[in-house]
């Protein structure tokens, strides 16, 4: 089956119609449905408590809710696939019999009962993963493919790790439009910034982080050459809920952090910033929102009267990129004998809040 | 040069007067990453045209023309604010960074009357430069000091001394309902005043009465010391009469008073249960 998407994928022109693209998300759609529900029965499992907690958590979206509902129906399917069930005359997911018979026998842990070889499909797709040269498409597909199968075998670190490559692959046409959405957030605060809708099929990502604590591996900047994981990260599941995600998790630099130091599900300031730092726009955005939602690991000290050097230096090169990065255009058209009301009188610049607070 | 800094106070004798003490030290211990000295020089050099680069490379001493005054202004007179000495140039250049930079006259008004040291001058150079800008013609029928005796009155500054000022040649639009609108302001906040200084004087009154009562009950007062035993709640000794208050450790004797106010009050009496639920007011204590 995904030899005959792959050829349609590879085929395809570069600049193909909405119809055509859509016909190509279809059928890859169906082929990793197809996967999953003949997958093993955990990894079904997992990934409905995945779908869920995102939906409960707030950063679900409709796609999460289809997908959900795809995982449920292929787990009522697959735990009631007996000869016994078929030949019992009317019977489905809405009988409680069948219910109770489903509860009963729900596996646990890993379970290794998927209706393929993963390890061998696995494989195949690892294979032609490294002939593929430069079809974003089908790498794109191939990659979300391994994923999944990762996820099926339980090695959750290397499912998140093809995830960050699958980010990092579609990140050619997106990374820019981030980084633009990022500095229009910090300076124009006013306006309402929500993700593209690409990104909401990739929202279970982070509560798949979240669940096994895979903060680690987003902080692991061993493969040079590649976009940082963190940045991979932002451009799949979209810049306000991996922002949200990333602020939430953030605490103070490591070395300076005694009392959560062995914390593996946190991400220290200064390893997020020198992640970020080769992309200024993002490297603003993120200590802005820490100044906005996270002030006492960066400007409020209760417990020390001298920030730490790495603070002290993140200070200084915040500043900057606000200078860098400030709208220079001349918009001020306001006369003096115009009276503005309390609320305009009172209105602050980002640099002028930051100030505030650093100096 | 923060560990030289150190060693140079260390070594020197002890010194006398605040200010020997103060400059190492905000030598040795510069809080924060960025000082205000360095920010007002880059938004100084920004506003100036001068960009990031030759800033970084040293460049040859650049001219102060400024050739945006709208960028960074509010920023700037923040910083100048923040860290002048408080001199009276430095105030005048915060005043027309607000008046010219930023054009807020509710900005500029503010910081005059927050500038204590030198709210006088900076009122006289807001009026002058006011009635400047009317002269000059760009603004007709006196609108800006109209919007100055707005904003003043808004801000709560002195009206009177502001309408002494305003030249006898000069027609101002609108003048009358604003003074009224100023006045009705005044009035109005002078009527709060009032009602703020009744119910202060009730609540003084009730406070007094309330020290006085507690006053009366108490006879002496043996002073707690640590060699001082701790008196059990029930070795102590009753007098109907008189009442020795025994300051025993605060969290001990402060349960102590509680009880006593809970007494005093009726709380601590029982209930009595008559089978069924009364409201409070009905209660049979």
């Amino acid at each position: 089956m995904f030899s005959e998407i792959e050829e349609m994928l590879l085929n395809g022109d570069a600049e193909e119609s909405p119809m055509t693209s859509s016909i190509h998300e279809n059928a890859v759609d169906l082929f990793l449905g197809g996967l999953r529900a003949w997958g093993a029965m955990s990894s079904i499992r997992d990934r409905m408590k995945l779908y869920r907690s995102a939906l409960n958590n707030g950063i679900g979206t409709k796609e999460q809710l289809r997908l959900y509902n795809e995982a449920e129906s292929a787990f009522s399917a697959r735990m009631n696939q007996s000869a016994a069930v078929y030949l019992v005359v009317g019977s489905g997911g809405s009988n409680p019999e069948t219910g109770n018979r489903s509860s009963v026998m729900l596996p646990s842990g890993v379970t290794h009962d998927s209706l393929f070889s993963v390890h061998i499909i696995k494989e195949i797709f690892e294979q032609k993963l490294s002939k593929l040269e430069s079809n974003q498409r089908a790498k794109s597909a191939i990659l979300e493919v391994i994923a999944e199968l990762y996820m099926m075998e339980g090695n959750f670190s290397q499912s998140l790790q093809m995830f960050i490559m699958l980010g990092a692959q579609n990140s050619s046409g997106q990374l820019s439009s981030i980084e633009n959405m990022a500095v229009k957030s910090v300076f124009q605060p006013e306006a309402q910034y929500v993700d593209p809708p690409y990104h909401d099929r990739y929202k279970h990502v982070l509560t798949l982080v979240e669940t096994n604590e895979l903060h680690r591996v987003l902080l692991d900047t061993d493969n040079e050459g590649t976009l940082p994981p963190l940045v991979a990260f932002t451009c799949l599941v979209g810049l306000q809920d991996a922002g949200r995600f990333i602020i939430d998790h953030c605490i103070l630099p490591e070395s300076e952090d005694v009392s959560s130091g062995a914390s593996i599900m946190s991400f220290p300031l200064d390893m997020v910033a020198n992640q970020l730092e080769d992309y200024p726009k993002l490297l603003l955005w993120f200590l802005h929102s820490v100044i906005s939602f996270k002030p006492e690991i960066y400007v409020k000290f209760p417990n020390t009267a001298v920030p730490s050097p790495a603070v002290t230096s993140l200070h200084q090169i915040h500043f900057e990129l606000y200078i860098k990065f400030a709208d220079r255009t001349n918009k001020s058209e306001r006369k003096l004998s115009e009276v503005p009301s309390f609320d305009e009188i009172h209105k602050e610049s980002a640099l002028l809040r930051f100030l505030k607070v650093c100096v | 040069m923060c560990i030289n800094a150190i060693q140079t106070f260390q070594n020197e004798p002890l010194p006398k007067s605040r200010a020997c003490v103060l400059a190492p030290t905000q030598a040795a211990l510069p809080h924060g990453g960025i000082r205000s000295e360095d920010v007002r020089n880059t938004l100084e050099h920004c506003r100036s045209g001068i960009g990031q680069s030759a800033l970084n490379k040293g460049a040859a001493t650049p001219t102060k023309k400024v050739e945006n005054p709208h960028l960074f202004a509010h920023e700037l007179a923040f910083v100048i604010e923040r860290s002048g000495a408080g001199t009276d140039e430095l105030s005048n250049q915060v005043l027309i960074l607000y008046l010219e930079g930023v054009a807020s006259l509710p900005l500029a008004v503010e910081y005059a009357e927050r500038n204590v040291r030198h709210s006088s001058m900076l009122w006289d150079n807001l009026v002058s430069y006011c009635l400047a800008k009317e002269v000059d013609g760009r603004q007709s029928n006196g609108k800006i000091f109209g919007s100055l005796l707005e904003v003043a009155a808004r801000s709560g500054a002195d009206l009177a001394h502001l309408v002494s000022k305003i030249p006898k040649n000069l027609s101002i639009d609108g003048i009358r309902p604003r003074l009224v609108a100023a006045i009705s302001d005044y009035q109005i906040k002078v009527q709060m005043h009032k009602a703020a200084y009744e119910v202060l004087s009730c609540d003084k009154v009730a406070l007094l009465r309330e020290q006085y009562y507690r006053s009366r009950r108490g006879n002496r007062v043996d002073l707690y010391s640590s060699n001082q035993e701790i008196v059990q709640e029930e070795k102590i000794e009753r007098d109907s009469k008189y009442v020795n208050i025994l300051l025993k450790p605060w969290k001990e004797g402060k349960d102590r008073l509680t009880s006593k106010r809970k007494e005093r009050q009726g709380q601590n009496s029982r209930k009595c249960n008559v089978g069924m639920d009364l409201p409070r007011s009905l209660e049979i204590t």
